[in-house]
């Protein structure tokens, strides 16, 4: 007996010893662990690649347009809680605004861990040049989102440590010229290790030149109107100057892009990744996996026929009478066709599977978005589903960076005629159509801006960036000359009445455009959670920085 | 599905559409704005089933040496398959229109099985009995899942091979959990009169890291039967009286897999399969650990005619664990974000009463009747929490849009609803205004006194910290979701071969936060709403119809519930969407659990036919429920936590978002014994 009890003992302690632990050992067959990652440079360039779509859904499949055009007044939904964007009664609670928030640091800490972890593959044999240009994908990737971030919020915190804010999330927040700053840097780094030729879609030195200028444009109108703090340059030419020179370079060097010669042809998703593509959201065509695709055509569109049964909810999204007053008096043809839809016009790419074989349309009271409108399954290869359109989402074009570039030679200069600018800016115009012009003022680039990229989600910056520069003016513009949740009759071109106002309001005015609501608030859930956002933002310690 | 779940469907639904349009086919809406289609339709069309079977086996094997000691190796195995089937296939219902057929199938299976190996020594002594268990016992439950989906094909063809290949998508996992424990186990009673228990157990899980996977938990149980002894043996009344005193820990460590190390997501994109960072890990995340501290007092009288159990009991829960929800800024928050840490958070206690009395009040001739009575009475309260804030916020999220819901604080008891209190509705200027013109009330941050901003028929806000304006700063404690009692009562009454038995429970003091009010009982809502604030919203009149109604001496509030907002498309002042008292109600309720009735036909006539009874019952389950609360049914439980997608939070007790309410089921049966 005694022998007996000795084996017993002797199986439990063996149970609870090392082969216990063994058993208890378990391994994922389903994910890999951060810790045996980054050893190759493919795996390096995994994490990259879920930066292009994956880590932006929530940002692009709404407030994308909701902010860029809903702010700038290109939208107008009156019955819908959309239109607080356009009349500046946003609120802490107001829907959505989380979003973008939660997309945006997404792509933040994501852009962190990649950065975090990366140099490990460095011990593998990945090359230091390979490793960077991930850096650089990463960092391109995260200073858009700050870029974005600085923009819409103006002072938010900047995160190099995901997990140790998860420990302590009450962290101050950043001033803007830091954010912005930091954004550069980002950029910078990129615009280096970038590649000039990558995988199509992928982005490369190009890019983010393109985006570098448009950042150091921002950064120049905020010093041509005095906000940066002394612990940053402030001249607002050399601002300029840096971003002439970014733009020269892609216009004059980046010889894999060059505009697409039809406008419209730019928002067919035949056309996803063209010539004219710096960086789009990478839309994974004819995929119904949640969180990959392009939801706008199911929130915009306004007709089921249109997309051959397919569920929409846009019926009551409309294009601003201000954009189209604005396109009809200028006598845009592609771009307003490319933009929304107006009775008469006639889309031979469009309701393909229609008896018709085209889409014409008509009874319309308001006009609807079409920019982000592909149409049924016959209208695309097969490949267009309820929830996701297979657009790759424009974020930076070729055309915005011959803008750009017209706009650096501008500089603070009332009007240019220097024949660079000139030439590049015609360039737009004439693709559009539109009869070229022998002198540029910011105006003239403003508006210009706005109808190239009507429904991209980027008028609200130029107002915003003008009122860096200029604020009571830019005030002015959006108290005075906006037309803010106003009803209109749209005749079409050819009708004798064309564009009219209706001279009636939706019975719920605008609220007057202040310094204070340039920057929206910040969601409640997260004040509730960081207090310190209501507190004095503090200077980001850049000496320091784990990340840069 | 357009737009959400069949329940929540049924409730926004207009309902001006009708089930059925007399020619037969579906009604459905006419109106775009209305994306709902008729749920009647849906759940007609749609085929959304679950199919789950089960196999268990136990096998064991005693092996008795000598008289006093047994060994027994027992095995046990449970195999689950479930499958589910969902097809979407065309449809036009009203302006509400389907072109794409879904059909996804899913297959998994799991497997549980469990080994143990105990050996037992037993002895009796004169009145000396005792025995000794040690065993070991393994776990493992894996699970194996498939899925595949195609759109299109054709609505007579559900088989998946019928759908466009082109547009076919999979997914399959694989998971695994094992533990593994020691234990022993000590038992020991003199006369039956004093009986000791000791257990100990030291248990493994893999679902902590190196170091942190092991756990131990003791208890012990002292039991002192008193109507055994000498001197109370005498008391014919007494029929049994005990006296216990426990103490214990049990662990627990239910959490996600690889919670402990930093996992990496597979993201599908153009360049191939992606991966982002999946998770915040913990590597320090471990056991969770209940002490139990118990005094319970047991009476039988008169041949246990009336039973009483009574039990004070004090159970600390120490290391709590939890899936932390976080702000927005770690990178968490919204689709494909990394999940956030699992967390021991923090210790909480409860303490409370049991007491159980059964009790056959009445037996006469053929007629009896017994009652049974339960009331549980529990307090709760969180020690201390190990985060840097001395609280936790939950968040619930509708819309895409989070809200904080409960707050969960040191000293107070767990998951209270937290949120803006209201304090009246404007009814006219001169709720906003005093004498002198000032604005008396504290307004939302950013918003003023205008028709897109606050305005007659809008809720006036407790302005708590007394800053003046309303801010999340102004959110306070609204109520626990945790009742102050609970409990049952039931009868049974037996007449002849009779039986009625009615049963009654009761919660009494909780809250209820009614989640879904924020989308149907809100004015500004364009889908199906509440009656009330569909027709009883806070309908706006002119003083002198002349003069304009944008000046707001010249509007009032002319009809409607005293408790709801005006319509406002914009809703500048949240009325809605804000976590608000209003949302808050009375949980409290009696219901008539169950009622049933039954007949045992008599021996005499079934024995002939070869039956030894019959029985013929009628079964009538929540039969009605007392309760003010204005949602489907006032016992809501806990809602699931969101984002970790790991069953019921207990931070989010309370909150009813919609949950399918407890159905009221009638049953007749006939019960046969051969």
């Amino acid at each position: 007996m005694k022998k007996f009890l000795y084996t017993l003992c002797l199986s439990v302690v063996m149970a609870t010893g090392t082969s216990c632990e063994d058993f208890l050992d378990i391994q994922s067959k389903q994910q890999l662990t951060l810790d045996n990652y980054y050893t190759t440079y493919e795996e390096c360039r995994a994490a990259t690649a879920a930066l292009y779509q994956a880590a932006w859904y929530e940002f692009s499949s709404r407030f994308y347009i909701l902010l860029g055009d809903g702010r700038g007044n290109n939208l107008f939904s009156p019955y819908s809680s959309d239109e607080s964007f356009a009349r500046f009664t946003e609120t802490s609670l107001t829907a959505t605004l989380s979003n973008a928030w939660y997309s945006f640091y997404i792509v933040v800490t994501q852009a962190d861990y990649i950065l975090q972890n990366i140099d490990k593959a460095l011990e593998h044999g990945v090359s230091e040049a390979q490793v960077n240009a991930c850096k650089g994908e990463a960092r391109f990737m995260r200073g858009l989102a700050y870029w974005y971030l600085g923009s819409i919020w103006g002072n938010v915190p900047i995160i190099e440590d995901p997990a140790a804010t998860a420990l302590d999330f009450q962290v101050p927040t950043n001033p803007f010229e830091d954010i912005l700053q930091y954004a550069i840097m980002d950029l910078e780094y990129a615009a280096e290790w970038l590649p000039k030729n990558d995988a199509t879609g992928r982005v490369t030195r190009y890019s983010a030149l393109g985006l570098l200028s448009r950042l150091y444009i921002t950064a120049a109108c905020y010093a041509r109107g005095n906000n940066f703090s002394s612990r940053w340059p402030a001249s607002a030419s050399e601002y300029y100057e840096k971003a002439r020179l970014a733009a020269k370079e892609v216009v004059e060097e980046g010889t894999n892009y060059s505009l697409m010669s039809d406008y419209e042809e730019l928002f067919r998703i035949q056309n996803n990744n063209n010539s004219e593509s710096l960086f789009s959201l990478q839309v994974i065509a004819g995929s119904s996996t949640y969180g990959t695709g392009n939801r706008m055509q199911q929130w915009f569109c306004y007709s089921s026929d249109l997309v051959d049964g397919l569920t929409i909810y846009g019926g009551y999204t409309y294009v601003s009478g201000e954009l189209i007053e604005l396109m009809h008096n200028r006598g845009e043809t592609s771009r307003r066709k490319g933009t929304f839809f107006y009775n008469g016009a006639v889309y031979d790419y469009l309701g393909t599977h229609t008896e018709e074989g085209r889409w014409v349309v008509s009874d319309m009271t308001y006009c609807n978005p079409k920019k982000q409108i592909v149409g049924s399954k016959s209208d695309t290869d097969g490949l267009a589903l309820a929830d996701n359109s297979g657009l790759m989402i424009p974020m930076l074009r070729l055309a915005e960076v011959y803008l750009l570039y017209a706009e650096a030679i501008l500089g603070t200069s009332s009007s240019t005629t220097d024949p660079e600018a000139l030439h590049y800016f015609n360039l737009v115009r004439e693709r559009a159509g539109i009869d070229p012009i022998d002198e540029i003022t910011a105006k003239d680039i403003r508006e210009e801006r706005r109808v190239e990229f009507g429904l991209e989600g980027q008028y609200w910056f130029d107002l915003l960036r003008w009122a860096y520069w200029d604020q009571q003016a830019a005030l002015n513009y959006m108290n005075n000359e906006q037309h803010r949740s106003e009803y209109y009759y749209y005749m079409s071109g050819d009708a004798p009445t064309g564009f009219m106002w209706r001279d009636l309001l939706d019975g719920q005015p605008a609220n007057e455009a202040t310094p204070d609501r340039l920057t929206l608030p910040y969601p409640e859930s997260e004040l509730i959670y960081n207090p310190l956002l209501r507190e004095d933002p503090v200077p980001f310690d850049f000496e320091n920085a784990l990340l840069l | 599905m357009p737009n959400g779940g069949l329940i929540s469907s049924a409730v926004k639904q207009a309902p001006s559409v009708p089930a059925k349009n007399l020619d037969g086919t579906y009604g459905g809406p006419e109106d775009s704005t209305d994306s709902y289609a008729n749920p009647l339709a849906l759940a007609n069309l749609l085929t959304n089933n679950n199919k789950k079977r089960n196999t268990r086996g136990n096998i064991y094997l005693d092996i008795t040496p000598v008289d006093w000691l047994v060994l027994r190796s027992e095995f046990g195995i449970d195999l689950g398959q479930t499958s589910t089937n969902y097809f979407v296939p065309t449809y036009e219902v009203g302006w509400v229109t389907n072109s794409e057929i879904q059909n996804q199938k899913t297959q998994s299976q799991s497997t549980f099985y469990k080994w143990n190996n105990t050996a037992t020594f037993r002895k009796t002594i004169e009145r000396h009995t005792g025995n000794i268990m040690v065993g070991q016992e393994v776990t493992e439950s894996t699970n194996n899942y498939l899925m595949g989906k195609r759109l299109d094909g054709s609505n007579q063809l559900t088989d998946l091979s019928a759908g466009d290949d082109a547009t076919a998508t999979n997914a399959g996992t694989t998971s695994r959990v094992r533990y593994v424990s020691v234990f022993g186990r000590l038992f020991y009673s003199f006369d039956d009169r004093y009986l000791v228990t000791a257990t100990i157990r030291r248990d493994g899980s893999s679902n902590f890291a190196k170091g942190y996977k092991w756990g131990n938990f003791p208890s012990v149980s002292v039991a002192w039967r008193m109507s055994n002894e000498s001197f109370l043996r005498d008391f014919e009344l007494l029929t049994n009286m005990k006296l216990r005193f426990g103490y214990g820990q049990v662990g627990n460590s239910n959490i996600t897999s690889f919670a402990y190390a930093g996992m990496l997501s597979n993201v599908p994109t153009v360049f191939g399969t992606g991966h982002l960072t999946a998770n915040i890990p913990n590597p320090e995340v471990t056991w969770e650990t209940t002490t139990s501290y118990n005094i319970g007092y047991d009476l039988g009288l008169w041949k246990n005619r009336i039973e009483l159990t009574a039990d004070l009991y004090y159970n600390r829960t120490d290391d709590l664990l939890l899936a932390l929800t976080l702000p927005g800024i770690t990178g968490t928050l919204g689709t494909n974000g990394a999940s956030a840490p699992w967390g021991n958070v923090g210790s909480m206690s409860n303490k409370g009463i049991e007491l159980s009395i059964n009790t056959v009040n009445m037996t006469r001739n053929d007629f009896e009747w017994r009652s049974n009575f339960v009331f549980t009475l529990n307090r709760n309260k969180v020690i201390k929490l190990n985060a840097e804030q001395s609280y936790i916020n939950t968040t619930y999220q509708v819309g895409g849009t989070d809200y904080v819901v409960t707050r969960t604080e040191e000293g107070r008891s767990v998951g209270e609803f937290w949120g803006y209190k209201i304090v009246g509705r404007i009814n006219s200027a001169s709720d906003i205004y005093d004498s002198n013109g000032n604005i008396k009330i504290a307004l939302p941050e950013g918003v003023s006194v205008a028709e897109n901003g606050v305005w007659i028929g809008d809720y006036i806000y407790e302005d708590y910290n007394g800053d003046g304006v309303i801010t999340e700063e102004d959110r306070q404690y609204l109520g626990s979701p945790l009742p102050k009692f609970t409990g049952g009562f039931g009868n049974t009454f037996t007449w002849k071969n009779f039986d009625l038995n009615v049963y009654l429970t009761f919660s009494y003091g909780n809250k209820v936060m009614n989640f879904l009010g924020i989308s149907i009982d809100n004015p500004n809502n364009t889908e199906n709403i509440t009656r009330r604030a569909g027709t009883q919203y806070a309908r706006l009149a002119l003083i002198d119809e002349n003069l304009s109604s944008s000046d707001i001496w010249n509007v009032y509030v002319a009809s409607g519930d005293k408790n709801i907002s005006r319509m406002s498309t914009d809703d500048a002042n949240s009325n809605a969407n804000r976590i608000s008292s209003r949302y808050i109600e009375d949980g409290s309720y009696l219901r008539i659990q169950s009622v049933s009735l039954a007949y045992n036909i008599p021996k005499k006539y079934i024995n002939r036919i070869g039956m030894e009874n019959l029985r013929v019952y009628v079964n009538m389950n929540n039969l009605f429920t007392f309760s003010k609360y204005t949602g489907y049914d006032p016992e809501v439980g806990m809602a699931r936590n969101q984002y970790s997608n790991w069953g019921q939070n207990p931070l989010l007790n309370g909150v009813d978002t919609g949950r399918y309410p407890s159905p009221r089921t009638f049953t007749f049966g006939v019960q046969i014994g051969f």
